[in-house]
Parts: C-alpha cells; sequence; structure tokens
C-alpha cells in the first residue's frame, strides 16, 4: 500500500511540473507588462509617458526580474528573429523591431539601422528642440519601412542643424536598403535554440547561482508590496482551511445520515418531494444564496442577525479562550452554510443512490432474514457502501474547496485563497500567481490520494484489484 | 435519435420550462424592447423591433410625440435592457414608469441603479446565459467524444509509430504553429499557404507508416499509448481548480468576448464528458462486430468513427445537462464578481448590483430566480437521461 501511494506521487510529479510549466506559459501569454507591476504603475497610464521604459528603475528591475533572458530551455523562433532584441528594455521598440525582422527578413540590417538611430538619437538630444527629438523616438516605435523613411523625411526638414540633417539622412539610407532587399519568406522557416540553463524557467525553478528557487521553497516576492510570497499565501491558505473544515464537518455530519434516512422512506410521493427539494437545493449557485443571506439577515432593513464581514481581528484581546471560539463560530455561520448547501444536497442524493442499491441487493435482504435490527443493518450493511461516493467525492473536494470559496470569500470578504487569487491575478502579481497554482495543483494531489488511501480501507473490491 | 422525445414524456414540466426557457431566448428583443412591434404610420405599416437598432425615430419615447401615429402594438415589456431612466432609480418592482410615453407601465420586477427595467434584463440575459453555456458545451463535447474515444480504443494497446513518422509529425506541428503565428503577428495571411503543402503531407503520412514499418529499419518504431497520452491531458486540465483558471484567464484578457468566454468555458468542461467517453468505450469495443470490422482490415480510426463512437457516445451525453447548467452558473459568476464585458446584459450583472446594495432585494431575487430555474432544467433532463427508459422500474426517480 505505501508501494502504491508512493508510486502514485510520483506519477503526479511530472504532473506537478507541467501544471507548473502551463502556469508559466499562461503568464508569458498574458498580456501587460510584469515590469511595471512590479514598479507598482498601472500599465494604461503609463501608455502616455514613453519615458518610463528608459529610466534606469525600469531597466534595472528587467535585469533582476530576469526578463533580459530567454524564457524556455529551448525556443522556436523564425530564423530571421535576432537573439539580442531581448535585450532592449523599451516593449513597444522590441516589438517593432522584431516585426520589421520578420517582414523583412534581414536581421543585420535592422540591427544596423537599430545602432545608427540610437547614435542619432543622442546627437539629437544634445542640440536639437523636443519636438525632433519625438519624432525621433516615435520612429522606433513603427514596424513598416514606409512609415518610417517617411518620418525621416519629416525629421530631415525638422532639423536645424544641417551637421544632423546630414546624420539622418545616413540612418534613412540604411532604413531604405531594408525596402531594397526583401526576404519576408526567410521567416517562415522556424530556428530551433537551446538557451542552457540561463533562461527564465530555470531561474524560478532553482534560482540563480545557489539562491531561491523554488526548490529552496523561496516563491520571491510578491510584487505589490516586495513582502516574501510563502507567508502571504500560508495565511490566506489558513484562513480557507477553517472555513473548509468547517464545511466537510457539516456535509458529512448533515448529508450522509440525510441521505441514509431518505433512503428508508417507503412511501414514493415524500421521497419524490424530498429529492426535488434537493435537486433545487443543488442546483442554487453558492454566491446567489449568499447575495441573499446578505440581503435579508445582515442588513438593517431586514433582519440584522449576522455580521456582514468577516474580520477576526475585531475580537478583542482579553476574550476568553472559549467565547473566542463562540465568536469564530458566530462569524463562520453564514459562510459555511452557503458554501455547503449544494454540496451536501448533491452528496445525500448520490448517498440515497448508494444506499438504495444496497438495500435491493440479496446481501441486505440475507441480513435481514438473520434477524438484524435495522439500526445493526444501517450501521453495519448499508452505512459502509453508501459512504462510498461520499468519500470518492472527498478528493475533489479538497481542490474544490479552494476554488468554490472564491465566491463565498469575495462576499464575505474573508482573505482566504479565492480573495487572494482574485486579487493577483486582477495586480497582476505572478509569484503570487504561481504560488497559488502549485498550491492548487498540490492539494489536487493530496485530495487524489487521500480518497484512494480511504477507498482501500472502506471498499475492499479496490483493494483486490490493487493486487492483481 | 429515439430515446429524445421519450425523455421529455416522461416530464412534462421539463418539457413546459425547457419550451419557455427557450422561447423566453429566442424572443427576447419581441418580448422586451424599446420599440413597437407593428406600427401605423399615416397608414404606413412598421415593423421596428425587427428592424436594427439604428433609428431613433422609431423608438417608442419619440413615437409619443409623434401625431401620425394611428396605433401601435408595444412589446409586453416596454423597455430595452440598456434604457436608463434617472428618475426611476432603484426602484421597488410594481412602481409606475416614467419614461415620457410609457407612464401607464410598470416596472413588474423594478429598476436597477440606473433606471433600468430589471424585467427586460431578465429576459435578455436568458440569451446570454444559453448561447454561451450552448457554445462552450458544444466545444466540449466535440473535443471530449474525440480524445474520449482515442483514449478508450487504445486502453491498453499501442500505437506502432516508426521513428521517422514521429518525427515528421512533430516538425509538420511546428511548422504549423510557427507559420500561423508568424502570419499573425505580421498581419498578413500569404503565409498559410504553407498549410497546404503540409497538411497533404499528414494525409499521406499514415501510408508512409506503414511503408515504413515493413522496411529493414522497421525496428525503429516508437511504441505510442495514446490513452495515457488522453489521460495526461484531463489529469493537467483538472489538476487546477476551474475557476482559478477561469478567473485568470478572464482577469488578465479583460473584455472577453461571448465567443472567447464560452471557449474559454469548453476548454475546461471536456475532461468530464472524455472521461465518460472513454469508459464507455472501452466497455464497447469488445464487441464482436469491432472485432469483425477489423479483421476484415477496417483502419483502427474508420473502425473508432463508423463502429464504436456511434454506441458510445449517448452514455457520454447524459452529462450535458449538468454541463450546460454549470457552465450557466460559471457565466453569471464571472459577471457577478464583475470580469467579463461590460455590454452584455448577464443575470450576474444584477446580482453584482444588488451585493453593493443590499436593500435592493429585487435585484436579487428575480434574477437569481431565473438562474436556478434554467440550470435546475438542465440538471432534470441529465437526471432524466442517467436514469434510462431501461432502468425504469428499479428506482422512484
Amino acid at each position: 500500500m505505501a508501494w502504491r501511494t508512493l508510486k502514485r506521487l510520483l506519477y503526479w510529479f511530472p504532473g506537478l511540473l507541467s501544471v507548473c510549466l502551463l502556469g508559466f506559459v499562461l503568464i508569458q501569454l498574458s498580456p501587460g507588462d510584469p515590469v511595471l507591476a512590479r514598479l507598482n504603475l498601472i500599465p494604461d497610464a503609463v501608455s502616455t509617458h514613453e519615458s518610463i521604459y528608459e529610466t534606469a528603475a525600469y531597466q534595472s528591475t528587467r535585469v533582476e526580474l530576469g526578463l533580459n533572458r530567454a524564457p524556455f530551455y529551448l525556443s522556436v523562433q523564425p530564423i530571421t528573429v535576432p537573439d539580442k532584441l531581448r535585450s532592449i528594455a523599451h516593449p513597444g521598440r522590441r516589438k517593432a523591431l522584431q516585426s520589421l525582422c520578420i517582414r523583412r527578413g534581414d536581421s543585420s540590417t535592422v540591427l544596423d539601422w537599430y545602432n545608427a538611430h540610437i547614435v542619432l538619437r543622442f546627437r539629437l538630444a544634445e542640440s536639437e528642440p523636443a519636438m525632433v527629438q519625438r519624432i525621433a523616438s516615435e520612429i522606433l516605435l513603427q514596424s513598416e519601412t514606409e512609415e518610417i523613411l517617411r518620418r525621416y523625411r519629416l525629421l530631415t526638414e525638422a532639423c536645424q542643424n544641417a551637421e544632423n540633417a546630414a546624420l539622418v539622412m545616413q540612418a534613412a539610407r540604411i532604413a531604405a536598403k531594408l525596402n531594397e532587399n526583401q526576404q519576408g519568406w526567410k521567416s517562415l522557416i522556424p530556428a530551433f535554440q537551446w538557451h542552457g540553463l540561463n533562461n527564465q524557467f530555470h531561474r524560478w525553478l532553482f534560482g540563480d547561482s545557489g539562491e531561491g528557487g523554488l526548490i529552496r521553497g523561496d516563491f520571491g516576492r510578491s510584487y505589490r508590496d516586495n513582502q516574501p510570497v510563502a507567508p502571504i499565501v500560508a495565511s490566506a491558505f489558513s484562513q480557507t482551511l477553517i472555513l473548509a473544515i468547517a464545511a466537510w464537518m457539516l456535509m458529512f455530519l448533515v448529508a450522509v445520515p440525510g441521505g441514509l434516512r431518505l433512503a428508508r422512506i417507503a412511501s414514493p410521493g415524500k421521497a419524490r418531494f424530498w429529492l426535488h427539494l434537493l435537486l433545487v437545493l443543488y442546483s442554487i449557485p453558492s454566491y446567489w444564496l449568499g447575495t441573499l443571506m446578505l440581503t435579508f439577515l445582515c442588513s438593517p432593513d431586514f433582519l440584522n442577525w449576522f455580521p456582514v464581514a468577516y474580520k477576526l481581528m475585531d475580537i478583542p484581546e482579553n476574550t476568553s479562550w472559549l467565547s473566542r471560539q463562540l465568536i469564530i463560530i458566530y462569524h463562520l455561520i453564514l459562510p459555511v452554510t452557503c458554501w455547503t448547501a449544494a454540496g451536501a444536497a448533491f452528496l445525500a442524493i448520490q448517498t440515497r443512490k448508494e444506499a438504495q442499491a444496497v438495500m435491493q441487493s440479496k446481501g441486505y435482504l440475507g441480513a435481514k432474514a438473520r434477524g438484524l435490527s435495522d439500526k445493526q443493518l444501517m450501521t453495519n450493511h448499508v452505512a459502509p457502501r453508501a459512504l462510498i461516493p461520499a468519500i470518492g467525492w472527498l478528493g475533489g473536494l479538497i481542490p474544490a474547496s479552494l476554488s468554490g470559496a472564491v465566491a463565498i470569500e469575495l462576499i464575505f470578504s474573508i482573505n482566504g485563497m479565492g480573495n487572494l487569487a482574485f486579487q493577483s491575478f486582477h495586480m497582476r502579481d505572478y509569484p503570487v500567481v504561481m504560488a497559488i497554482i502549485l498550491i492548487a495543483a498540490l492539494t489536487t494531489l493530496i485530495g487524489t490520494v487521500v480518497s484512494d488511501l480511504l477507498l482501500h480501507y472502506i471498499d475492499p473490491r479496490t483493494r483486490e484489484m490493487t493486487t492483481k | 435519435m429515439k430515446f429524445t422525445p421519450a425523455i421529455f414524456t416522461r416530464s412534462k414540466t421539463l418539457l413546459i420550462a425547457g419550451l419557455v426557457l427557450f422561447t423566453v431566448a429566442l424572443l427576447a428583443p419581441i418580448l422586451a424592447g424599446n420599440r413597437p412591434l407593428v406600427l401605423n404610420l399615416n397608414g404606413a405599416l412598421h415593423y421596428p423591433a425587427i428592424k436594427g437598432d439604428a433609428d431613433y425615430s422609431m423608438r417608442m419615447t419619440t413615437l409619443a410625440q409623434n401625431e401620425d401615429v394611428r396605433w401601435m402594438v408595444k412589446p409586453p415589456i416596454p423597455f430595452s435592457p440598456h434604457d436608463m431612466d434617472l428618475h426611476r432609480v432603484a426602484v421597488p418592482p410594481f412602481s409606475k414608469a416614467g419614461i415620457p410615453g410609457l407612464e401607464n407601465t410598470r416596472h413588474w420586477l423594478g429598476t436597477d441603479e440606473l433606471g433600468r427595467d430589471v424585467l427586460a434584463q431578465v429576459i435578455h440575459g436568458s440569451r446570454t446565459s444559453l448561447v454561451i453555456a450552448l457554445i462552450a458545451v458544444a466545444l466540449a463535447v466535440v473535443i471530449g467524444i474525440l480524445l474520449g474515444a482515442v483514449g478508450g480504443y487504445w486502453h491498453n494497446r499501442t500505437l506502432r509509430i516508426h521513428f521517422l513518422t514521429l518525427f515528421i509529425w512533430l516538425m509538420i506541428a511546428i511548422v504549423l504553429v510557427h507559420s500561423a503565428w508568424v502570419s499573425w503577428t505580421i498581419e498578413n495571411l500569404a503565409a498559410v499557404l504553407v498549410f497546404i503543402p503540409m497538411l497533404t503531407l499528414t494525409y499521406l503520412l499514415p501510408r508512409v507508416n506503414q511503408r515504413l514499418l515493413k522496411t529493414p529499419i522497421k525496428n525503429w518504431c516508437v511504441l505510442l499509448n495514446p490513452d495515457t497520452l488522453v489521460l495526461w491531458v484531463i489529469h493537467l486540465v483538472t489538476a487546477l481548480p476551474a475557476y482559478f483558471i477561469l478567473i485568470a484567464l478572464i482577469a488578465v484578457w479583460r473584455n472577453v468576448s461571448v465567443v472567447g468566454l464560452s471557449v474559454i468555458l469548453g476548454l475546461l468542461m471536456w475532461p468530464e464528458i472524455a472521461r465518460l467517453m472513454r469508459a464507455s468505450v472501452i466497455s464497447v469495443r469488445n464487441e464482436a462486430y469491432v472485432d469483425a470490422a477489423s479483421a476484415l482490415g477496417v483502419s483502427p480510426w474508420k473502425v473508432v468513427i463508423r463502429h464504436i463512437a456511434p454506441n458510445a457516445w449517448r452514455s457520454a451525453l447524459t452529462t450535458i445537462g449538468f454541463a450546460v447548467g454549470a457552465a450557466i452558473v460559471a457565466e453569471s459568476f464571472l459577471s457577478f464578481i464583475g470580469i467579463s464585458s461590460a455590454n452584455t446584459v448577464s443575470w450576474g450583472t444584477l446580482l453584482a448590483s444588488s451585493r453593493s446594495n443590499p436593500e435592493w432585494w429585487w435585484l436579487s431575487v428575480f434574477p437569481g430566480l431565473a438562474l436556478i430555474s434554467a440550470v435546475l432544467v438542465f440538471y432534470r433532463l441529465s437526471g432524466l437521461l442517467i436514469s434510462s427508459p431501461e432502468k425504469k422500474h428499479s428506482s422512484p426517480q
């Protein structure tokens, strides 16, 4: 059994790694600039101020986050796109140059032109007015050669110094070369490149020069407040765990006995009524129930019975242990109820179905014929088998409790995993996002293994299967 | 397709509720809108509700001042879900309307914080929900059935592919993705021409593979197990809680369109269907007619598509009701937490505005009732599909 569990865990290890990779790819694909997120700047407001990309802070942060490295060990790129583009910090220029390389298929000329233009911009910055400089920096954002040449003509006219105008002409001549020999078809050839260990994924996983990295338990620092990620996620996880444990207990204490009781209802009309009621309960989304509860149970207009928000920080220091627990329970009642309702209904339906299957079996009839009491029949024969769907479901319940609680946590403003996930996705706080993704995948793994182990003890049929 | 009508005759309530839901969604612009259905303007008949949105002179508010109007037929709810009335902000149900020309009508379910009619929004919201849910589930069914069939057929079997063929397959995949990406970046679709020779090659490859397996270098073959691959992808998708992925994708790509949202939902929902399809293919593929087809030399793909899939997909489709229900819930949840495109009318948006103003109970109660009744219809459908007619007498449900 231990061997089987170990094998299971080992089997999941590559899965875990691929989940990390999936999260990493999603982050790579997502729009928005992590450097700006790190500098706590709102992307939309910044786009008007191009100068931010040229500050030393932007460039050093970019290097600090490792964004000047290749994203992964291996990359496939058009053969015309040079590796050097990655070191250009300005995202708009990088994109324009990449597009230019792909269209024209002549990366060396593109790079020559870029260098000539950078030199030109330094010259212009010394002796020309701001308007000219603006045109010169806008040229770098163009990806059409026609547009570039047009702007160069504007620039030549605007230049006040004849020497500068000559330099502009020189840069324009290199740009015109791009128009002459077009080799765009070359871009269709993919080039495979091996970047070695100096890449972003490796850095995230194994750290940099013997420091940090996931392998040393270091998730990095949050972009928002520069705090280490691990404690942030740990505190959120503990909040969710309290909620989840309360919900599981409620679910198993109510739904399983309820389902067993339902199975013993003889009259079909009554049974049908209960089943339909449970189906309605099951189809109520938890966040609607939460909104209704907020409206009718927490507001002064109707019944003001429960607290609106779940704030355990407000408990005074000098309260005794017992009253502290009572306050916690009081705060937990609403979120836990509306989170459990649908799940409990589903579980009750499943348990009833399973229990009825047992009660129609010959084993049950035999036990009844032996004169066992109703209570014995229920506890020894029906309950163990009726628990099987409940336990099979438990595996999915642990990770579901992380995400299913998103709505509840948002409504009752609990600072749990769901709330943290929502906020950090919204703020592009990628280190926290990766930590959350990893923890979600890990809990799925633990959930399936735990439910497997439990099923192994409860259901002998699975045991036979494993020895085969 | 024999069982489909049988399901509906078994539950009249389901049939009626389903019909009502689909009718409301289909006829939403006729049931609730700000233009009359039929209009007699100086003897000429007009049908403004059916025509486009642009003509402001055909709105009922403007027509009320028009003296040429002889008579008009208003829609049952003469408000569009976008019409704001800032004099009637958040009025409770049954209040009188304040829009000129409509003083005699009432807001049956009240209005929201911008004075928009709740009933009109509930009616138009059913459209959004159903469209998103149905597209998502259609996509999930296609992916799920295909991958489930592949996984089930090759369960405990291996696919012999020659090393060279595998290599060419990989290269073709890379070149296709690469050229699609290049043509996307430079906004020039000429690169798509690469697809023609590549797809021809893809078509020829199975024959090349058969030839290669007969050559002296046949020992260079790779034993692939498609079932393991399918299971691995299913594990990968289900390893992350779906709501996390949803929030992540939509918070990052803001303003996702209706189609985009349904594609994302569909990509998250297929594993359940694939799992069922795989299980049912595994049980079907040992039937004698499958062996007979294989023995006659029918290729594996044809066996799967022609002989196994038609007999296996029905049991896999019992969960589509649950899937549609789950998609409806997911869509309204996303608009509830405020991350969907701003212009679509959705039940979740109404619920969200009730969250910030709990004293306006009509904003949470009515859209929620619409939501659960829609979900209930599909759940009940699935419930009936699962307890199929053959097992009718085994249990009361």
